[in-house]
């Protein structure tokens, strides 16, 4: 074969290759076009009821008959629009659109999907379940937790979530085990859907809290303190003397801020004033100004002269917290005539505590 | 005329002995890189594709709602930025997200700047401290915050010392864990902090560094700091651009994080820890490809260290930036990103096949080095001798026509179907014109844009082996809500501390 | 001689349209005049032109914030009297404090009940009547 030869293959194989690059492209938005031109015809008559029923105006329950009657290939097209209005609304719209989502045969549908070949198919159904509460597949979607996809091992903890079933948290601290490498799930996932739960999810936590996985430890201490669960306490105040990761440390710290007890003080004081890490000792000094117990006065004031500035500055932060009496030791702080340190980051607290209005004394606090 | 035709074959004998040597390898060169910036787009391209599937259950809001994950602060360089800086920073103030605050550093403008950020937000003085955590330059003047004290909004001016050492200061300001630097002329998706902060949600302890796509915001219809319409541009300069951005950044970056050695994260839309950014020094301001440079410190510093790490792109849009205009501007901007490229390479040629440096050492630098380096070299001087050789009759119409076909008609294969993937992905360009247009632009990019920028490159490497001092772009700042080409440079000599960055 | 009702002007601002369009409903069943809009600055130019009585805002709107939008009221002697509902999905304690720290007459978390809104407007605008 010679040159030439080659040459009419090589530019008839890249004129073809184009030429189906180009057809690619204009199919593609051909049918876009076209499919969503027609989508939005064939609905048009039904958004009113759908507006109607998601607004809680459907008193005689004629919209909700009449998209339940609505044939099956126009339901095809609907069903997306329902879902998107679920998360959105509470009470009966939300339980009318479920009902709706129920008679066209989506909640069983979505119950086979849960097996799906397909990662995408499996979330949705998830995903789906979740929305409209049903709390006959938890025991399902719970087992979603140990997909191999990322993807759908999230969807499923935050569908668990709103389903709100506190059965499903041990579950869901499990699904936080690095497997393969692999994180389980963002820390953060699983404690949102944790803390959706409610506090029926205390004995769970407190047995995550004694884990040999640090990521479950970690999110059991922050749900602890977001959720206020005062019993967690104890098992906190080991964590943070004891626990071998620096993370879950930080995030006891901050539990016991909210949940810990008048010793707690003493306990958060030694470790923001101790050679402790960066990180801790800035934890500790946040979490006693959420502790508010007077005996932090003397820390925290102690601290605003740190080396370490971030430090001093959440440490006079958290006096601002303390109300009148944090107030006077910044003033006085920010008063002395030599401008040292401890002055500069007092000042600056008693600045922005004053433009929030902080500085106003309230009753009470 | 004696001396004409002797010139003329002399010429000829001189263009027939390179070509003797070349030919062959000027073609195995296009092969070469072409295929590979298929196989990227093939690791990329199906992500890509099914991403637009994942929406339907993401659950955005509830991501936006929530303030568990790690917070992010928006680190904003400014210099003579009045024109857009107030709508800027609102919508970014308005991004969806759970925690976030604004960090604006205002290099010592000239102009107006500080004024209307004071107006916009009534802005009041404030006593804080910034931190030293990283090594800065720039004499910070003063600290401004809302009157309200809860806007997380901080304006920080400083001293002129440049976009790098700004960004430095803002590092030094920023209080949340993952910072993200952005120009004051880019928009912003609403859920960008959404997507871009994913991966650092999904992997804390490993990812570093992340990127999203960015995108050329010319002719679009923004109001308000929103984008409201997206439109190609109007010239065939800012659509070529328009393909350019498409097929390189968006494909090839997400390739590359796939394969696991992403050594270039957009300056335009950059996301990193904050501590790993303290550990690493934050940028450097002697640098000129400043971006680039930041990447590939990382990359070693982290690797010296056996530490286990990521660096990630993100497989959707998160920004949109302002391209040149004039060919003026691009000519400047790609000469400058070029001399960037090669003085960050010879910097970290240590790690150039050095399998210490892992993927980074052994697959990515070789990449940056013949196909993006010396990319230009090649290409130039293959257009040169084909066209010097065929008008001289050394060079014959078969092997001229193969190369054109192999140089710039597999070029416009590739590009054609970075169109494909993005039109079955994002298809963010709704109108039938704007998507003929893109397809000629396609084609045209190869005759004249193509050689144009990779002269444009060489002079910048040339500037910098001959030591010159870098010159600055000037790019004036339109404004957001204009979509008409624009007359740039009406105030030729208004010396703007345009970025330097690497896209 | 005919007197005609005068209805309520409630200006409604929301990206999103399935809320937009439910909320806009609602309040039209219940005899509002409810006047829509799709972001923040056009939900300040309705403000200052139709000088509605009440203004049911969500927060995350791109471009400019409901926040945003309920601060340049509160700033504008024209306007600084609006009753304003803030409709989000932000719901820790720090963003209920910041809405009404801001001076929202009233914050309504997503997912809201429809009727729970209905009750609200009504008490809102109540409260303003006195």
């Amino acid at each position: 074969m010679n040159v030439g030869q080659t040459f009419l293959t090589v530019g008839v194989a890249l004129g073809l290759a184009c030429a189906s690059a180009v057809a690619v492209i204009v199919i593609a938005k051909l049918r876009r076009v076209r499919v969503g031109a027609r989508a939005k015809a064939m609905l048009a008559p039904h958004r009113g009821a759908l507006i109607v029923m998601a607004s809680g105006e459907d008193e005689d329950g004629q919209a909700l008959a009449a998209l339940c009657a609505v044939p099956a290939p126009i339901w095809a097209r609907l069903r997306s629009g329902v879902v998107a209005f679920l998360p959105k609304v509470r009470g009966v719209p939300a339980e009318d659109l479920g009902g709706l989502m129920r008679s066209h045969g989506e909640i069983d549908e979505a119950r086979r999907m849960l097996t799906s070949r397909s990662a995408v198919g499996r979330a949705r159904a998830a995903y789906l379940l979740g929305l409209v509460r049903d709390v006959d597949s938890v025991a399902l979607v719970v087992t979603l937790l140990s997909d191999p996809a990322a993807d759908v091992r999230m969807v499923a903890a935050r569908a668990l979530g709103t389903i709100g079933d506190p059965s499903a948290a041990s579950g869901i601290l499990q699904a936080l085990r690095t497997s393969h490498g692999h994180i389980g799930l963002p820390a953060w996932v699983a404690a949102e859907a944790l803390l959706a739960m409610g506090t029926e999810v205390g004995p769970a936590l407190e047995l995550g809290l004694t884990s040999s996985d640090p990521a479950v430890r970690n999110v059991c201490a922050v749900v602890a303190g977001h959720g206020t669960y005062f019993t967690a306490a104890p098992q906190l105040r080991i964590l943070l003397v004891t626990d071998s990761d620096a993370d879950v440390r930080a995030s006891a710290a901050v539990a016991l801020g909210r949940v810990g007890g008048a010793g707690d003080a003493a306990l958060l004081a030694r470790y923001a004033e101790a050679s402790e890490t960066t990180v801790l000792r800035r934890t500790c000094a946040a979490a006693l100004g959420e502790l508010g117990h007077r005996e932090s006065l003397e820390t925290l004031t102690g601290l605003l002269g740190d080396r370490d500035r971030r430090l001093a500055q959440l440490a006079a932060d958290s006096l601002v917290r303390f109300g009148s009496d944090g107030i006077a030791r910044l003033q006085e702080a920010a008063g002395t005539t030599t401008p040292g340190p401890n002055a500069r980051a007092a000042g600056s607290a008693l600045e922005l505590a004053g433009l929030r209005g902080q500085l106003v004394s309230v009753p009470g606090s | 005329m004696m001396i004409w035709s002797g010139f003329l074959d002399g010429l000829r004998r001189v263009v027939s002995a390179i070509m003797d040597v070349v030919a062959t390898p000027v073609l195995i060169y296009f092969l070469v890189i072409n295929t590979l910036l298929l196989v990227l787009m093939g690791l990329a391209g199906w992500e890509f594709v099914h991403q637009g599937r994942r929406k339907s259950y993401a659950g955005r809001e509830q991501t936006a709602a929530s303030q568990l994950g790690q917070g992010v602060s928006v680190v904003v360089p400014a210099y003579n930025e009045e024109v857009v800086i107030v709508t800027s920073v609102q919508a970014l103030l308005a991004l969806r997200f759970g925690r976030h605050e604004v960090v604006v550093v205002d290099d010592g403008s000239t102009d107006a700047t500080f004024e209307v950020l004071r107006g916009a937000f009534d802005l009041v003085p404030v006593q804080r401290e910034i931190p030293s955590d990283v090594t800065t330059l720039g004499t910070i003047i003063d600290v401004h915050v809302p009157r309200d004290g809860r806007t997380r909004l901080v304006l920080v001016r400083k001293e002129n010392s440049g976009r790098s050492d700004s960004i430095n200061v803002g590092i030094n300001a920023a209080l949340e864990p993952l910072v993200v630097f952005i120009d004051a002329d880019s928009i912003l998706e609403p859920d960008a902090l959404i997507s871009v902060t994913k991966p650092f949600a999904d992997d804390p302890t490993r990812v570093v560094a992340a990127g999203g796509v960015i995108r050329a915001i010319n002719g679009c219809k923004v109001v308000d700091g929103r984008m409201v319409e997206v439109k190609l541009g109007k010239t065939w300069l800012v659509r070529i651009q328009v393909v350019e951005y498409l097929r390189a950044f968006m494909l090839g970056r997400s390739g590359w994080s796939r394969f696991g050695a992403l050594i270039l994260i957009s300056g335009a839309f950059g996301m990193f820890r904050r501590d790993v950014l303290v550990e690493v020094g934050g940028l450097d301001p002697d640098s000129i490809g400043e971006d680039f440079e930041l990447v590939m410190r990382i990359h070693r510093h982290m690797i010296r260290d056996h530490r286990d790490y990521r660096v990630q792109f993100v497989a959707e849009p998160v920004s949109w930036t302002e391209v040149p205009v004039t060919a003026k501007v691009l000519r400047s901007q790609r000469s400058r990103w070029h001399r960037g490229l090669w003085e960050t390479l010879w910097k970290y040629r240590g790690m150039l096949l050095n399998p210490r440096y892992g993927k980074v050492g052994l697959v990515a630098l070789p990449y940056y080095w013949v196909f993006e380096l010396i990319a230009p070299v090649l290409e130039f001087v293959g257009f040169v001798l084909v066209a010097l050789g065929f008008a001289l009759g050394v060079v014959n119409t078969t092997y001229a026509l193969m190369f054109m076909a192999v140089a710039y008609g597999y070029a416009t294969l590739v590009t054609l179907v970075a169109m494909a993937i993005e039109e079955l992905s994002f298809h963010k360009y709704p109108r039938w014109h704007d998507l003929g247009a893109i397809l000629l632009a396609s084609v045209l990019e190869n005759l004249g844009y193509r050689q144009a920028t990779a002269w444009w490159r060489l002079e910048g490497w040339w500037a910098s082996l001959r030591g010159e001092k870098p010159v600055w772009g000037t790019m004036t700042r339109q404004g957001f809500d204009d979509d008409s080409p624009a007359v740039a440079a009406l105030n030729g000599d208004q010396a703007m501390n345009a970025s330097s960055r690497d896209v | 001689m005919v007197t005609e009702l005068v209805k309520t002007r409630i200006v409604v601002a929301d990206d999103d349209q399935d809320i937009l369009d439910l909320v806009v409903f609602k309040l039209t069943q219940a005899g509002y005049d409810a006047v829509p809009v799709t972001d923040g600055v056009a939900a300040l130019a309705a403000i200052e032109s139709g000088l509605p009585r009440l203004a049911i805002l969500d927060v995350m709107m791109p471009g400019l914030s409901g926040m945003d939008v309920l601060r340049k009221v509160r700033a504008n002697e024209a306007t600084k009297d609006l009753d304003v509902i803030l409709l989000t999905a932000r719901a820790r304690d720090a963003d209920v404090d910041a809405g009404f720290a801001t001076g929202a007459s009233d914050y309504v978390i997503k997912p809201f009940s429809p009727r729970e809104l209905m009750h609200r407007v009504n008490a809102v605008l109540a409260r303003g009547d006195r």
